[in-house]
């Protein structure tokens, strides 16, 4: 991507504060709208929170170079969407300044600006018009809208409150990013949409970036940032946590969300059940960490090598039956495996307490992952604890000529490929073709 | 330039250079605390700019509304002439049965109220427009960044389309009546320019308070009902009412558009003027109140 030294946005030591109470905050705007038409009791003013108010940004800087795509993570409330409001103009900071050379679009709020009772080909020239395209401007870009949006004539012409999310989404998304911006301001919309779609944004952002349009991005898909943005910036509580390459600032964030889970659960007591109540808990988690095949504690795993995870376990005397079941969720919460077990007395013949470890094949697409662990007295899940300690991420294998998508890899065994590819011995010809998995048991 | 050369030499790929004519039209905006307070001239400046650049915009929420309006209902375009003649039903009615006793007016009774209603109707639901329109624009406000001066004037738009649909009820009125109308009427459009002045003016004001506080949205249509009595729309002005008439900067327009149907001036000039006055210094006063602090609306909107 051509990332050029001039800067088209900078960000300079700004802060906004927001009151979240109703009633105080018709009070303090009244305050505000006073001040800013007469012009008196200034600064002083914005520069303090008054009772009830806090800072939803504080000290925040950044640089935005041309083509450049600027990640933004951070918890929820961290600040992000705010600070993509006052980088849009929509509101005004309370300290600070913001710069921005051209034309600036904002997927906020995808579809915001529709009005759910006309018609898709209607909203498109509405919509084209609230973001500062001309009504010509709109006339040429128009076919390839609809072209980019994949909607059909006759979905065209219906209201818009008849459409699915996703096609109100598309629908939106191909507006905006055929105004041609200078920066273009995302917020977590590349997250709906059909996987078709997803693609083609992802195509058409890439697109944008060789034209010159720079990028800021939030999204909760670190995946997402590692792969499009340079550099990054981790915001906490409205402060800056991290910020440099995206790589290195997702890293961080991993850890303070590792560290907030390992500090939330030091506060909570273990999940009871009848074996705790008895007395002492027969196994108790109290820590995890995975590692790779070497034994380095590792927050990104490579697809096809083997990974483990140390569990750090307590438990009064051995423990000698029960199971160790790992999970799997997507950074979406999507479940992915939850029957990956270890059978104490047939696996392993007894746990103490100390370290026990679980290897396991990385199978996992690249992405983000959470591992957790449950130990429980019998396949009907008797709960004795559970541990969900490791967010970690995949990286593609670097052998692999495709680029990977989907969910995980379909592990074929390379030692019965060419079995299953010989012909069967009696046939010359096979037609009609007999598909490739009857061949093998033909054969 | 220099950069991007070296870049090219680096990673040795040509990279596309974006055209220059592209580059040099780039404007530069700064968003800074204070950077809509007391700008004095310039502000002024800006916001004919904004007014001038966003007519477009302001020309599609306007057909937005409108044609949005009425599409989910059965008798679409008659509802906004339905209100009227119901009034105006009401009255003629009251006024047959003696309940009211209003003599003495230039043009007969129904065409009366109907010409009053239709002036009366292009501040009130200009108004009532303008003053819900930043509030109903919810998500459109807090999430995109485009003038909001267009929402209230694509509202007020509505009640200047209604209005036109009234004028035609007017002269139908005339038709059936057999009444020829003096040639003045053709000159009430004009006479009526500061009224939409004023109510934009008006609804511009309101428009940030209702964004505040809701009580705004309320208030307006509870005054608005009162309001159109104390104005000379279904009976005639007259001296007698003298503070009250100077005090209400809508009666001289209604009074005056009744003057042009049917004389060929204007009875009252002294109040007109001083209403016209009025008009331009609120709409001024509102238009700028609103530029300056329609950020601080979007918070909390």
């Amino acid at each position: 991507m051509p990332v050029d030294s001039e800067i088209v946005a900078s960000v300079d030591a700004v802060a906004k504060k927001f009151c979240r109470s109703l009633k105080r905050g018709m009070l303090y705007t009244t305050q505000d709208v006073v001040r800013d038409t007469f012009g008196f009791g200034g600064a002083a003013v914005a520069a303090r929170c008054r009772p009830g108010e806090f800072w939803a940004l504080d000290g925040v800087s950044m640089e935005l170079r041309r083509g450049e795509c600027f990640g933004l993570i951070g918890v929820n409330g961290a600040g992000k969407s705010t600070l993509l409001k006052l980088l849009n103009g929509i509101i005004r900071p309370d300290r600070g300044r913001i710069e921005i050379s051209g034309r600036v679009g904002a997927l906020i709020e995808v579809g915001a600006g529709f009005h759910p009772m006309l018609t898709g080909r209607e909203n498109i020239y509405v919509n084209g018009a609230i973001l500062g395209m001309t009504r010509r401007e709109t006339d040429r870009k128009f076919d390839e809208i609809v072209a980019f949006s994949g909607l059909d004539g006759s979905v065209l012409d219906a209201p818009v409150k008849s459409y699915s999310s996703g096609m109100y989404v598309r629908l939106g998304f191909a507006v905006a990013v055929h105004t041609e911006p200078d920066v273009l301001l995302v917020d977590e919309v590349l997250s709906v949409g059909d996987i078709r779609f997803i693609g083609q944004c992802r195509k058409k952002i890439a697109e944008l970036r060789r034209n010159g349009t720079s990028m800021i991005l939030v999204s909760h898909s670190l995946s997402l940032i590692e792969e499009t943005c340079e550099r990054a910036m981790l915001l906490s509580a409205g402060r800056i946590a991290a910020e440099g390459p995206a790589r290195s600032v997702t890293t961080a964030f991993r850890k303070l969300v590792t560290a907030g889970e390992l500090h939330e659960r030091a506060g909570t007591e273990p999940a009871t059940s009848g074996e705790e109540r008895a007395g002492e808990p027969l196994l108790r988690f109290v820590s995890g960490t995975l590692r790779d095949v070497e034994g380095r504690p590792a927050e990104r795993l490579r697809m096809g090598e083997t990974a483990v995870l140390d569990l750090l376990v307590a438990a009064p005397g051995p423990v000698t039956s029960g199971y160790f079941c790992l999970w799997l969720m997507r950074e979406n919460d999507e479940q992915i495996t939850g029957v990956g077990y270890v059978e104490v007395g047939r696996d392993v013949p007894a746990v103490c307490a100390g370290s026990l470890k679980i290897p396991f094949r990385v199978q996992m697409m690249p992405g983000d992952y959470r591992l957790g662990v449950t130990f429980s007295t019998d396949g009907r899940y008797h709960l004795v604890d559970q541990f969900e300690p490791c967010g970690f991420g995949v990286e593609p294998r670097p052998d692999n000529p495709f680029e990977p998508s989907g969910v995980f890899e379909l592990d074929i065994i390379p030692a019965q490929t060419p079995a299953i590819l010989r012909p069967a011995p009696e046939a010359t010809t096979i037609w009609p073709p007999v598909p490739a998995a009857h061949i093998g048991t033909m054969g | 330039m220099d950069a991007m050369e070296s870049a090219q030499q680096n990673i040795g790929v040509a990279i596309p250079l974006r055209p220059p004519a592209r580059a040099g039209e780039r404007a530069i905006t700064l968003y800074t605390p204070d950077d809509r307070i007391g700008m004095g001239l310039r502000a002024w400046r800006d916001m004919v700019r904004e007014l001038v650049d966003s007519r477009e915009l302001t020309w599609r929420l306007f057909l937005r509304d409108f044609s949005a309006r009425y599409r989910q209902s059965i008798l679409g375009y008659v509802w906004a002439v339905v209100p009227v003649l119901l009034t105006v039903a009401t009255f003629t009615w009251l006024n047959r049965s003696s309940v009211l006793a209003i003599r003495g007016t230039a043009l007969p009774y129904p065409l009366f109220v109907l010409l009053g209603m239709t002036v009366w109707q292009l501040f009130a639901s200009g108004l009532t427009g303008a003053t819900q329109s930043l509030v109903n624009a919810g998500s459109l406000i807090t999430k995109i960044n485009f003038p909001r001066e267009t929402l209230v004037l694509a509202a007020f738009g509505q009640s200047v389309f209604e209005f036109a649909i009234r004028a035609a009820l007017v002269a139908a009125g005339f038709a059936l009546w057999r009444i020829a109308p003096s040639w003045t009427i053709l000159l009430i459009p004009a006479a009526l320019i500061p009224l939409c002045l004023f109510t934009m003016g008006l609804g511009y004001l309101l428009a940030l308070v209702n964004g505040v506080m809701r009580d705004a949205g309320q208030l307006v249509t509870f005054l608005l009902t009162f309001w159109m009595f104390l104005t000379p729309v279904v009976y005639p002005a007259s001296a007698r009412h003298g503070l009250l008439q100077a005090l209400n900067p809508v009666g001289p327009f209604v009074t005056a558009s009744q003057d042009l149907a049917t004389r060929h001036t204007i009875s009252q000039p002294a109040p007109y003027a001083l209403a016209c006055a009025i008009g331009v210094a609120v709409f001024l006063f509102g238009w700028r109140v609103f530029h300056l602090t329609e950020t601080r609306i979007a918070e909390r909107v």
